[in-house]
């Protein structure tokens, strides 16, 4: 049994599971961390993300175009990222209520639209609504292990790695990457360089929306054809976990992001052992909480002094 | 004319609400030359630097930068004109890099949207050498001691091409060895064409480094003089000599033995830096010693040593009543009967969003037994509420109103009721008397004098030197960490103490008693 489990963890298909299950946490990581750097205490991705997934089907379903159902969600994504960023930048609500609020509302106001448009509960599926199509990758299946990992996958999968290398020019290798940056440790000396704080975050918020709402749809598109209630399932938080512990480095959060989609992809394969499904499935939010604990440790100094 | 002067301000006008900030000010500054901006604090000097590089806006007057009238509409047009400040407090990014810091906001760019890391670099390297800095580019700000990040923000007011360069007090942060670099680097601008307004109010370091002194008070321009025109003594008396309009009534009683005892007392600042340097002193029963100074001469940090906020060096002593409480926590002062009232009321006074019942009790509520055990004596605190507000005559609806609904001179006199109806034997006072009304003012003096009567021995330290003079029957001056006597109640003059805060020697001011007594 132990040598079992142990052979899975390297079996072609949990990486393969992991490669895909990983996408949904990279555009949704990659696509905020600007916002989360900039110095906004964002959590509504799960909120962001759950309407992109809602409303990538819905565009796909009316116009039978799985692009445009992704232009929708991320329509979608801006729209909610800037009431989130109306009500924190501009009125200076508390950010952290304002994200549970929206990540609440979401799961609600989601399902309503589901029942009102499509007259269905819990989950809606329809021959209409057309996903992404898969790549002809005949060149990479031809790698033997490597071709079963990466192959076969639908164009958002390739795009959402290639955004790693992007976000990390974007972050270190340009000016708006660097007053992101500056923005995000020491407001004050920011606008004294001329550089207004509000509009970066602006920016970067509408940035999070477009990208937090791509992932979304690439939940609901990206080979399922489906819309179900709360379908992101802490996929959200996932995300938010992983800009945290990558602390602002692209690379960093897209390894920590892959991480856990690959404790996920293990419990979904280890599921097929015959284990207690449910104990299994709480492998992810283990991991969170262990990599959370190991990047507290490091960042741990000791006792806090009388200064603060 | 106007073409030697490099800048100039003509007819400045600020007003915050009532307050009059800058009031028809006029500022001539040559190029290539430094010009030393001195004031108290509160004179106008930071708002007016403020309106020169267009953090402000002033209410009326203009700026003429080489001779053209100005009309910047943002901070970052000033600073593109080529007026550049460093501030007080370092605006630097501490998780960067001592080269992104420099470039933020002000790139070179190549394709228009990377940045050009080589041209960025030459540039910095640039400045480097033609100003002999030398600082490491790929460090973190967070690793740099504060006179290098001085330098970094230095060499980005120059790389974002600042002719004319506004230090505001730059060596308050400073030590000596430090202040030596800079006015080496200051002068080696100047004479590479640069100008430099330096904002201070050390008169020592004015007459060393500037060509033209311009003395701000109360928001006018007192006098602008060159070095060689005046000596420190009148530059002193034009800084803090004001017409005294208060009259404390003091009372002749005896003292008792020393309640507080401080012997070699050093602290240092949460930077490392030592700010009090090897004090001692002694406040006895009845005596109310004040310590006068210029703000940052290290009298926040004795304070804090002595109510426990802040550990002392080794080998400090401090006895209370001859015993030593250098490691009691400030409850455990309170309950001994250390009383404190703190300068800044509203952080460290009160808790704004509690009601005026539970900020009256704040502090003592262990000490002096307002609780039964478990749950606080409502009635108790109500009964000592009402005490403070009728014999503070705090203006207030009702006891459970929130603090912050209280006008800053009703908050004031809470804080001081609350510290001054215990039955403390010591109370240290901080600017008792900061930003309230003449009529309060004469109130909480009345009421610290009559304390000091009932034998409470009292340290005020207050950036009011009327108010020590006042008050105090033995003046301390503290400089620079260090103290020095400033005599009995009247021994000296308000001139001559000016002299002792800014570093001057007690020698002078001996001499000068001597010529007034002939």
């Amino acid at each position: 049994m132990g040598w079992e489990i142990l052979k899975m963890t390297v079996y072609a298909s949990t990486l393969g599971i992991t490669f895909r299950s990983a996408v949904p946490l990279l555009y949704g990581s990659l696509g905020g961390c600007f916002n989360q750097t900039s110095g906004c205490n964002n959590i509504a991705y799960e909120c962001v993300m759950l309407f992109g997934a809602l409303f990538g089907v819905i565009g796909s379903f009316y116009t039978g175009n799985p692009w445009i159902g992704a232009l929708c969600a991320m329509g979608i994504g801006i729209l909610v990222a800037l009431i989130f960023g109306m009500f924190t930048i501009v009125f200076h609500s508390n950010s952290i209520v304002v994200g549970v609020a929206l990540n609440s509302g979401a799961w609600a106001m989601t399902t309503l639209l589901m029942v009102s448009l499509f007259g269905s509960r819990g989950s809606f599926t329809d021959p209409g609504i057309i996903s992404f199509s898969r790549l002809n990758t005949s060149l990479i299946d031809k790698i033997p292990y490597l071709g079963s990992v990466l192959g076969q996958n639908v164009l958002p999968v390739y795009l959402a790695y290639a955004m790693i290398a992007v976000s990390y020019i974007v972050m270190f290798k340009t000016p708006f990457g660097l007053r992101i940056r500056g923005v995000g440790q020491n407001e004050v000396a920011a606008e004294t360089a001329g550089i207004s704080a509000v509009k970066y975050r602006m920016i970067s918020l509408v940035m999070m929306g477009a990208f937090v709402g791509l992932s979304g749809c690439c939940l609901s598109l990206g080979g399922l054809s489906m819309f179900s209630e709360n379908m992101t399932a802490g996929r959200g938080f996932l995300c938010v976990a992983s800009m945290i512990v990558g602390g602002g480095n692209p690379i960093k959060i897209a390894l920590v992001a892959l991480l856990f989609a690959y404790s996920d992809a293990m419990s979904q394969i280890l599921t097929t052992l015959g284990l207690n499904g449910l104990l299994v499935s709480t492998i992810p939010y283990i991991a969170v909480i262990v990599v959370l604990l190991i990047s507290g440790i490091k960042s741990f100094k000791g006792t806090a002094d009388l200064e603060g | 004319m106007s073409d030697e002067y490099i800048l100039q301000m003509k007819h400045i006008r600020k007003t915050f609400a009532r307050l009059v900030a800058n009031d028809d000010i006029n500022l001539d500054v040559r190029k290539g030359t430094v010009h030393a901006l001195i004031g108290e604090n509160g004179a106008g000097k930071s708002t007016l630097m403020r309106i020169l590089t267009h953090i402000y806006k002033p209410d009326s007057g203009e700026i003429w930068l080489n001779g053209q009238k100005t009309n910047f509409k943002t901070p970052l047009e000033a600073a593109r004109a080529g007026i550049g400040m460093v501030h007080q407090e370092f605006m630097l990014y501490n998780n960067l890099t001592v080269y992104d810091n420099i470039i933020l906001g002000f790139e070179e760019k190549h394709g228009g949207i990377f940045i050009d890391k080589k041209a960025c670099r030459a540039k910095i390297e640039g400045i480097c050498e033609k100003y002999q800095f030398n600082i490491p580019l790929d460090e973190k700000i967070k690793e740099l001691p504060v006179a290098m990040l001085q330098q970094v923000e230095i060499v980005k007011a120059l790389y974002r091409g600042a002719e004319i360069l506004i230090l505001d007090e730059p060596t308050s942060v400073l030590t000596p060895s430090g202040i030596r670099g800079l006015f080496k680097a200051i002068r080696f601008l100047v004479d590479s064409g640069k100008t430099i307004i330096f904002i201070s109010h050390k008169l020592g370091e004015v007459f060393e480094i500037a060509d033209t002194i311009t003395v701000l008070k109360d928001g006018k321009v007192v006098a602008t003089v060159r070095p060689d025109e005046i000596d420190e003594r009148g530059l002193a008396s034009l800084m803090v000599g004001r017409e005294v309009i208060l009259q404390a009534e003091k009372k002749d009683h005896p003292f008792g033995p020393p309640v507080l005892k401080v012997e070699n007392l050093s602290v240092r600042d949460k930077e490392g830096i030592l700010r009090v340097k090897n004090v001692s002193f002694e406040v006895r029963a009845g005596e109310i010693v004040g310590v006068a100074g210029v703000a940052g001469s290290g009298q926040q940090q004795l304070v804090e040593a002595l109510f426990g906020l802040r550990a002392p060096e080794p080998g400090s002593q401090i006895l209370f009543e001859g015993n030593p409480i250098n490691r009691a926590t400030p409850a455990q002062r309170r309950c001994m009967g250390i009383g404190y009232v703190p300068q800044d009321r509203l952080g460290a006074g009160v808790n704004g969003n509690a009601s005026i019942w539970e900020n009256s009790i704040m502090g003592y509520h262990i000490a002096h037994g307002f609780s039964s055990k478990w749950l606080l004596n409502h009635r108790e605190i109500e009964a000592f509420t009402d005490r403070i507000v009728d014999q503070f005559m705090v203006k207030r609806q009702k006891n459970s109103d929130k603090v912050r609904t209280l006008s800053g001179g009703n908050i004031q006199k809470l804080v001081v009721g609350r510290e001054f109806l215990q039955e403390n034997k010591l109370l240290i006072i901080e600017d008792p008397t900061r930003g309230i009304d003449v009529g309060a003012i004469e109130f909480i003096w009345s009421k610290i004098i009559e304390l000091a009567a009932s034998g409470v021995g009292i340290l005020i330290v207050s950036h009011e030197l009327n108010e020590v003079l006042q008050l105090s029957d033995r003046v301390l001056v503290i400089y620079n960490g260090e103290i020095s006597d400033g005599g009995r109640y009247r021994e000296y003059t308000e001139e001559q103490i000016g002299l002792l805060m800014l570093g001057g020697k007690l020698s002078d001011v001996q001499g000068d008693v001597q010529n007034q007594n002939q």
